[in-house]
């Protein structure tokens, strides 16, 4: 052979015979990997695909579309792009529904929410002339609303009506958690009550705090409460026993986290502590902030806490170090969300920003909010804030860049309860959650009471169904 | 498993014999199991590797010789989603890199190679190369760099476009 192609290189004629050789043989060798290889190794080359190229390997042909078509490869893309079946509303949630169609819908989802003419704006009468002081989705149809008027309502977004009122309590409901089926809630009474969310029955009053409750959280065995007498309490959910009574911060607790062995909570006293969930011992006392803690984040790992102070601060929940300062905001950051490495803070400056927390560089500022930040929720690679200027807005979280109002009172004021004639009044928007396919938001008035609050939802299902 | 243990024998499909140190055959699940079954007293005895030529199985244990001295433990545990996740989106080293440059056939042949042996992280390695030719290209260039024949009719064609249409709607 060496011999062959040492004559071959010494005339013309011969090197074009080889440069011929080179392209005929280098097109045989070419190889059709996802159809000669087994199915399974075929999956196997695809499962380093990306969305777009995935799509993409459908279109060439009959046996890479089934290959590309495999349920497991778009069960693991919904898994990376955290979409999650559970978020569609059930009538949608089929049980033949493909893990590509839950994925194709919730990117349907995703467009309409952020480019397709909006659906018609829904109005539910909340909690008259009170305030919303909680809201948060139990299922993908159902949320629940709760207000300083003692009651907690849950509504269906498919029937469009609140479908029970929980009431016992004596005093303004303030905060409200889930765990599994049951409802729990804390309010001025000084006390927490266990609900039954199916029956509306009231299974546990648990008292003991000698103030109201301000901050609730619960996993499947323990429910942790902050109170402003200064302590927290860890009860059992089944008995609604006390099992510790959590002692050392000086004033008011204001925030809870509760994650695997963690209970970290935020005080006026400007503290932040780290608690052990099983023996109630304190664990870190977290000092650096100069003002009363208002909110926090915590992922098991990393906490972040909000201050008066105006900054956030990102600590190691192993060794209560303090990780970095965040330094932008002008005030209180009420409303936070930790994903990853990122951070989301609606501020009352109103702004919010987007921060990496591994080195405390702000990324993004969003501007166009024209009072403080209520509330920031991320779904879908968006986020969604509102605010005290009565508008709920949409912005792209990988950007920053805003998108477009979602709701706003002032456009849509004539749709809406009037004020009584001499009262000067704005329209504000207290708090939003994402249910199922809807975004909800709790509108109401300042001053408080000038108009019946009301629920609004913007429900999108009808127009992502296949 | 200690890397002095002792050499072994492999005959591949064309009866070329090849002598590599335990340690390292042990690297393919498949290999490691055979020597496990084998009596420990005919040290002498060799394993046929029926369906693999000797190109490709000199392949395999430059891969594995490189992979073996190139870290401490043989890694084949199941991996956490977060690890799956960062080996999808990893670059790949430089040595695999220039590993993986050869012809699409020898390619093809390397796959079902680390298949058969069951060398997970070289399996990877060169489905996630095959991935990389596939990764951002239209159809038509697929097509070319595959050398495919689209066999889709009129009405197949239109059913795929309606079904991608969802796809286009975020660049």
């Amino acid at each position: 052979l060496d011999l062959l192609l040492n004559r071959l290189q010494q005339s013309r004629a011969g090197h074009r015979l080889m440069m011929h050789l080179h392209t005929t043989t280098s097109d045989l060798l070419v190889t059709d990997f996802i159809s000669l290889l087994p199915d399974e190794l075929g999956i196997k080359i695809m499962s380093f695909l990306d969305v777009g190229s995935l799509v993409v390997a459908s279109s060439i042909n009959r046996h890479w579309r089934r290959i590309a078509q495999t349920d497991s490869l778009w069960r693991d893309l919904c898994k990376q792009h955290q979409v999650e079946a559970s978020l569609l509303p059930t009538a949608l949630a089929t049980p033949n529904l493909s893990w590509k169609q839950i994925f194709v819908m919730h990117r349907r989802l995703e467009r309409c929410i952020r480019v397709e003419p909006l659906p018609p704006l829904l109005m539910l009468n909340a909690h008259p002339a009170n305030v919303t002081t909680c809201l948060f989705p139990l299922t993908s149809d159902l949320f629940v609303s709760g207000s300083d008027d003692l009651t907690l309502k849950l509504w269906s977004i498919s029937q469009l009506r609140c479908i029970r009122t929980f009431v016992g309590h004596a005093g303004g409901v303030w905060c409200a958690t889930t765990s599994g089926d049951l409802l729990i809630s804390g309010s001025t009474d000084r006390t927490i009550k266990i609900w039954n969310s199916g029956t509306g029955e009231c299974l546990q009053t648990l008292r003991g705090h000698s103030s109201t409750i301000r901050s609730l959280k619960a996993n499947e065995t323990t429910v942790a409460s902050a109170s402003r007498d200064a302590t927290i309490r860890l009860w059992n959910i089944e008995t609604g026993a006390c099992v510790h009574t959590l002692v050392g911060h000086s004033s008011s607790v204001r925030c809870l986290e509760l994650r695997g062995e963690y209970v970290i909570s935020g005080a006026y006293d400007a503290q932040v502590r780290v608690w052990d969930i099983t023996t109630g011992r304190c664990l870190h006392v977290l000092a650096g902030h100069s003002d009363r803690i208002y909110s926090l984040q915590f992922d098991g790992r990393k906490i972040v806490s909000g201050s008066l102070d105006a900054m956030l601060m990102v600590w190691d929940v192993v060794t209560g170090e303090r990780e970095h300062v965040l330094i932008g905001h002008q005030s209180l950051t009420g409303s936070m969300q930790l994903t990853g490495d990122f951070l989301v803070s609606g501020n009352a400056d109103h702004t919010i920003r987007i921060w990496d927390i591994r080195d405390a560089r702000c990324l993004h500022i969003l501007r166009g909010h024209r009072s403080p930040v209520t509330g920031v929720i991320l779904r879908n690679g968006l986020i969604i804030s509102a605010s005290d200027d009565g508008s709920v807005k949409l912005w792209d979280f990988a950007t920053g860049r805003f998108i477009r109002d979602l709701i706003n009172l002032h456009a849509l004021a004539h749709l809406l309860p009037p004020p009584p004639e001499d009262v000067l009044m704005h329209r504000v928007v207290w708090r939003t959650t994402s249910c199922g396919c809807a975004i909800v938001a709790a509108a109401g008035s300042r001053p408080v009471g000038a108009v019946q609050s009301q629920l609004l939802v913007l429900d999108f299902s009808s127009l992502i169904t296949p | 498993m200690s890397a002095d243990e002792g050499k072994v024998r492999l005959v591949s499909s064309d009866g070329q014999d090849f002598t590599v140190e335990t340690g390292i055959a042990k690297m393919s699940v498949t290999l490691r199991s055979m020597l496990e079954d084998l009596d420990p007293s005919d040290n002498d005895e060799a394993i046929p590797i029926p369906n693999i030529t000797a190109p490709i199985l000199q392949k395999v244990i430059e891969y594995c010789t490189h992979h073996k001295v190139n870290s401490l433990s043989c890694d084949d545990r199941e991996l956490t989603r977060e690890e799956t996740d960062e080996r999808r989106d990893a670059e790949i080293p430089a040595w695999d890199q220039d590993f993986c440059k050869v012809d699409q056939g020898t390619l093809f042949e390397l796959i079902l190679a680390a298949n058969f042996l069951d060398v997970k992280a070289m399996l990877d390695l060169t489905c996630k190369t095959v991935a990389n030719m596939i990764k951002g290209k239209k159809a038509e260039e697929i097509r070319r760099t595959f050398n495919i024949k689209n066999d889709f009719n009129a009405e197949d064609e239109e059913l795929v476009r309606k079904e991608n249409e969802w796809a286009d709607i975020i660049p």
